[in-house]
């Protein structure tokens, strides 16, 4: 999912924040891919050139450590000027607009003709399959950030989020599959009906 | 690996009967933690209690490894159970009187195993499960997640090649049952044994590696879920999905493309 550069520049912010000893370009990388997979697929290219900017602005400073026997890195602490953008951040109220159920599955169903019980099944299979793979990658999630020490009730209450999203949505699943597949039965025990009512009129004349 | 082939069963009769197999064809190979979802009545638990040996199929096989389950006898089934199947219930099934180290030992003391090394198992058991400090609690002095874990300790004692849970976290609360969630999981990835579970729960079932969904006694969906890096690469990462057809017998098998 795309989302606009200036978010990622205040998760980055955050999550050099909580780590006052300061932290390097590959655990914030590994960090970052368990707290905000669902919304940033995040390179190495894009974390260092966000990182760049960061220090050029002044809100991250990052300092060369020596490693023996192995290349050195840099070590990323917030400044004064980045805890204070990133508490404006914060306390800027929310951009995001609710997102309307916009899955592929509700537009196909409002145009969906000659209702087929088997294409019916089919899409509503090929969904719930979708649905099930969201919540496996929610569930590994979870086991990742068993490892990470990073604010564990706040990340909870977000995987929390997204697993409920997604029981919601497989509800919604059973409901659409269960309501078109009655209709449809329902309508083919009345035309049986009636091929067998006329046919019992003929027979009577 | 155990493998149903076409087993129908059905219970009742007359204007009373209820087909909880249709004709059920599934493999699950060595190793596999296959959740078994789908509506009430749509034949899960029936599928586990035939694999557990508990019901007879009327129709159909069932075999664990080389053996037909359905071909037993009752003698060799009953030593099958002992040995090789672990089954944990929704309701635990603990003995109240018996402390958690005691219940886990009672698969042993069955099978005539001596006291050193059924304590010795029991403690290894317990302590996979997190749960070697409460050994001498009794059930009615636990929690709900403990007495479950006692009840996983008590299947895991017999070091089985097939654990059957039905339901496992449906008597739980939800953080009780998350803990449950991930120890199946993770006794899973440790010991690699083979795991059958029942549940209506989508969020316990996104943990397995491959989930299966009855409807009206037959497979309807197949879905596996394996991390993206074990995913095989025809199906691109998305989902596979083999589809079976419903009441009307088509069977067609698709990968989602």
């Amino acid at each position: 999912m795309k989302i606009p550069a200036g978010n990622l520049n205040f998760a980055l912010l955050g999550l050099v924040a909580a780590r006052s000893s300061g932290v390097h370009g590959y655990q914030l990388k590994t960090e970052f891919e368990a707290l905000c997979e669902d919304f940033w697929q995040l390179n190495y290219g894009r974390l260092y050139r966000a990182l760049d900017n960061l220090e050029t602005s002044g809100e991250l400073v990052g300092e060369q450590q020596v490693q023996i026997g192995r290349p050195n890195r840099k070590v990323y602490r917030i400044t004064s000027k980045g805890e204070q953008s990133l508490d404006d951040w914060l306390l800027q109220p929310l951009s995001d607009e609710p997102r309307p159920l916009r899955d592929e599955l509700s537009l196909r169903l409002l145009f969906l003709r000659h209702r087929d019980p088997l294409k019916v099944q089919r899409l509503v299979r090929e969904q719930r399959a979708i649905y099930m793979s969201r919540l496996a990658r929610v569930a590994r999630r979870r086991r990742k950030l068993d490892g990470i020490d990073f604010e564990a009730t706040v990340t909870r209450l977000v995987m929390d989020g997204l697993e409920m999203r997604v029981k919601a949505d497989l509800s919604w699943l059973d409901h659409v599959e269960h309501t078109l597949l009655e209709e449809m039965a329902a309508a083919t025990a009345t035309t049986a009906t009636t091929i067998r009512d006329q046919s019992t009129r003929r027979t009577n004349q | 690996m155990i493998r149903f082939k076409n087993v129908h069963k059905t219970f009742g009769a007359g204007d009373n009967q209820v087909c909880a197999a249709q004709g059920i064809d599934l493999e699950i190979p060595v190793g596999q933690l296959c959740g078994i979802m789908g509506p009430s009545g749509s034949g899960k638990s029936t599928l586990l209690h035939i694999a557990a040996g508990l019901v007879d199929a009327d129709q159909g096989s069932v075999s664990i490894g080389a053996r037909d389950v359905s071909r037993m006898t009752a003698e060799e089934l009953t030593l099958m159970r002992r040995r090789e199947v672990g089954v944990v219930f929704q309701f635990f099934n603990l003995l109240p009187y018996l402390d958690a180290r005691e219940n886990v030992e009672l698969p042993l003391l069955l099978d005539a195993i001596n006291t050193d090394e059924r304590r010795n198992r029991a403690t290894k058991a317990l302590e996979m499960v997190g749960l070697l400090h409460r050994a001498t609690h009794r059930p009615p002095q636990m929690s709900g997640g403990e007495m479950q874990r006692v009840a996983i300790a008590r299947a895991l004692v017999i070091s089985p090649r097939l654990v059957l849970a039905d339901e496992p976290t449906g008597n739980l609360d939800s953080a009780a049952g998350r803990q449950i969630i991930s120890l199946l999981r993770d006794i899973n990835d440790s010991t690699g044994v083979t795991m059958l579970v029942v549940t209506h729960d989508p969020v316990w079932a996104a943990n397995c590696d491959r989930v299966v969904r009855l409807v009206d006694g037959l497979v309807s969906e197949d879905t596996y879920l394996k991390p993206r890096d074990s995913v095989d690469s025809e199906t691109n990462g998305r989902p596979a999905v083999a589809e079976t057809g419903g009441k009307n017998g088509r069977k067609a098998a698709t990968a989602l493309q």
